[in-house]
């Protein structure tokens, strides 16, 4: 999992990655729309967060300005080794102290 | 607190109601293309969306003897690999359209269905194309989704739930019938499954003949018809004629049976015997009385076990409408040491169901939820699809949705009266207990007047 992060973290994305999932993010805001319940839920969230529930609006042209350069910065900044946490659930009769050490190598990486 | 803030982030004006707009289920359009294959178009432009549901009469009920759970095994195929593309591919795909598709078979058809902005609907299409016409069953997914529905069965023998279920549909059916066991098939059956058996049900019932495409949306007629017609019009090949599988009941007496799990701190209860088929006169009238039994919250059953005696959280009726006979079942989980308490309360409603009238206020209450439920059911074009799709599965009358909130306002407590005496039957009921046969078979037997039967999860008879 580590590993994977730091892939796209260094390697980056590539726009054709971003363009899919713009277009999922999409589909989903505009099929949240047709519900009642659903509509009311987005036009609370944008009135509660940033005071203007018309903001809903513009959810789908600000989605499809989202560049693969902007997630790749956005990548380099927050998903560095030094900003991570790691959980593990063991078994209750597990080894505390291995898994520890395993956690401690995979996040040294 | 932080008025200050709140002040700062003044709140737009809030916008005030306008009339209640009345309602309409949306207007659709039927069209039958040359090879067979047949549209359901709904054109609803609310929104840039289109649903497609493709419906092939291809459900479990079409499976021929000995080859139970190939319906749904087919159906899931369909999706792991398609025209040179394997699973992932095919995924990959969907998404660079900014959807995902679902594919499954119930008892009554196979079901391929996906959301999608209606600029993508020619791609959206052209990779439905795909699966249905050039699906390749790989091997190596066959086998890899026969173990999964073989761990899902194991799972589910110790999930007392589905444990329930399952006991109460081999209580209600001959054991010939195919609704006596799951619609995905059984440990025995689904090992028995191979490549061969996927390819050869695919090629008898996955057919232009069998198959209607429904659109839901921001779509033309002439568009989707178009669509179609450049799609699916070559498609050719006639449907095998589909194995009618016998639906026999269980003999007519009332039956009391414990599937055993020692210590369990609950009981899962299940009561019910076989109901009826999904075209049926009295439905409006029998969905009512369901309503008003068991099947809302503040139905009797939920109102007596819940509320009353707090035997539970919850207990609820339905009648489960397929095409053939389908179960009437009641459905609760108490403790153990009420669960003979509870079976009789259960027993006493079904009595006051048919021993007289239900009152005005009851009457009013069930149809002023069903009337009044109904707009909201379908807001979304998928849950549009979806009732076509039943349309198309069932047969039923062409005006049904129109007519729904009509005819259910139009049941009178008579009717009412009329569909419980005609169709709750005391004395047939299966009463199915999952839980501990020391604390529960007792009371359960003093109910019965005899002993009950004591099963296994397998269903093997336990000795007295």
């Amino acid at each position: 999992m580590h590993a994977e992060v730091d892939r796209l973290r260094d390697e980056g994305v590539t726009d054709e990655e971003v363009a899919r999932a713009v277009t999922l993010i999409e589909t989903e805001l505009i099929v949240a729309l047709q519900s009642a319940g659903d509509r009311a839920d987005k036009l609370s969230l944008f009135a509660t967060y940033f005071g203007d529930p018309s903001l809903v609006n513009a959810q789908s042209t600000r989605y499809r300005a989202v560049t693969a350069a902007r997630v790749n910065a956005f990548a380099r900044e927050r998903l560095g080794a030094d900003n991570r946490a790691s959980l593990l659930y063991v078994p209750r009769d597990a080894q505390p102290e291995a898994t520890t050490q395993e956690l401690a190598e995979a996040g040294a990486r | 607190m932080t008025g200050t803030a709140m002040r700062e982030n003044v709140p737009t004006p809030r916008p005030t109601p306008t009339a209640p707009r009345s309602y309409r289920f949306p207007a659709f359009e039927r069209v039958t293309l040359p090879n067979g294959l047949r549209l359901v178009v709904a054109s609803v432009s609310k929104l840039p969306l289109v649903s497609v549901a493709a419906v092939i009469d291809a459900g479990a009920s079409t499976e021929r003897e000995g080859q139970n759970g190939v319906a749904a095994l087919t159906a899931q195929l369909l999706v792991e690999g398609a025209a040179g593309l394997d699973g992932a591919a095919l995924i990959e795909r969907f998404e660079r359209i900014g959807t995902s598709v679902e594919a499954h078979a119930d008892w009554d058809a196979a079901m391929v269905s996906l959301t999608v902005l209606a600029e993508r609907l020619p791609d959206a299409l052209g990779l439905v194309r795909d699966l249905l016409r050039a699906p390749e069953f790989p091997e190596r997914e066959v086998a890899r989704l026969k173990d999964e529905r073989l761990a899902e069965l194991l799972q589910l023998r110790a999930e007392p739930r589905a444990l329930a279920d399952e006991q109460f549909a081999r209580a209600v059916y001959a054991p010939t019938a195919r609704y006596a066991s799951p619609a995905g098939g059984d440990a025995p059956s689904v090992r028995g499954l191979t490549r061969d058996l996927v390819r050869s049900f695919y090629a008898e019932r996955y057919r232009p003949g069998t198959t209607t495409l429904v659109f839901a949306g921001d779509v033309s007629v002439e568009r989707a018809a178009g669509l179609a017609i450049e799609l699916f019009g070559d498609w050719r090949g006639e449907p095998t004629v589909a194995s009618s599988r016998a639906v026999d009941i269980s003999p007519a007496m009332r039956l009391v049976r414990i599937v055993s799990k020692a210590d369990a701190p609950q009981s899962e209860v299940r009561v019910g015997h076989a109901g009826l088929p999904r075209l049926h006169p009295e439905y409006f009238g029998v969905t009512v009385m369901n309503a008003v039994l068991g099947g809302l919250f503040s139905s009797r059953i939920n109102l007596n076990l819940r509320e009353a005696h707090g035997y539970t959280y919850g207990a609820f009726s339905a009648f489960e409408w397929r095409r053939a006979v389908g179960p009437f079942m009641i459905q609760t989980a108490v403790k153990s040491d009420v669960t003979g308490a509870a079976v009789r309360e259960i027993l006493n409603e079904i009595d006051r169901m048919r021993r007289e009238e239900i009152g005005p206020d009851e009457l009013t209450l069930a149809t002023s939820y069903l009337d009044g439920v109904f707009p909201i059911r379908y807001e979304t074009t998928a849950a549009i699809a979806t009732a076509l799709s039943n349309l198309v599965i069932h047969g039923l009358p062409e005006h049904f949705y129109d007519e729904y909130r009509m005819r259910v306002r139009e049941v009178t407590t008579q009717d009412v009266l009329r569909a419980a005496q005609q169709h709750l039957h005391p004395d047939q009921l299966r009463i199915v207990v999952v839980g501990d046969p020391a604390v529960i078979a007792e009371p359960l037997a003093q109910i019965h007047g005899a002993p009950v039967e004591v099963v296994t999860p397998d269903g093997a008879e336990v000795a007295a």
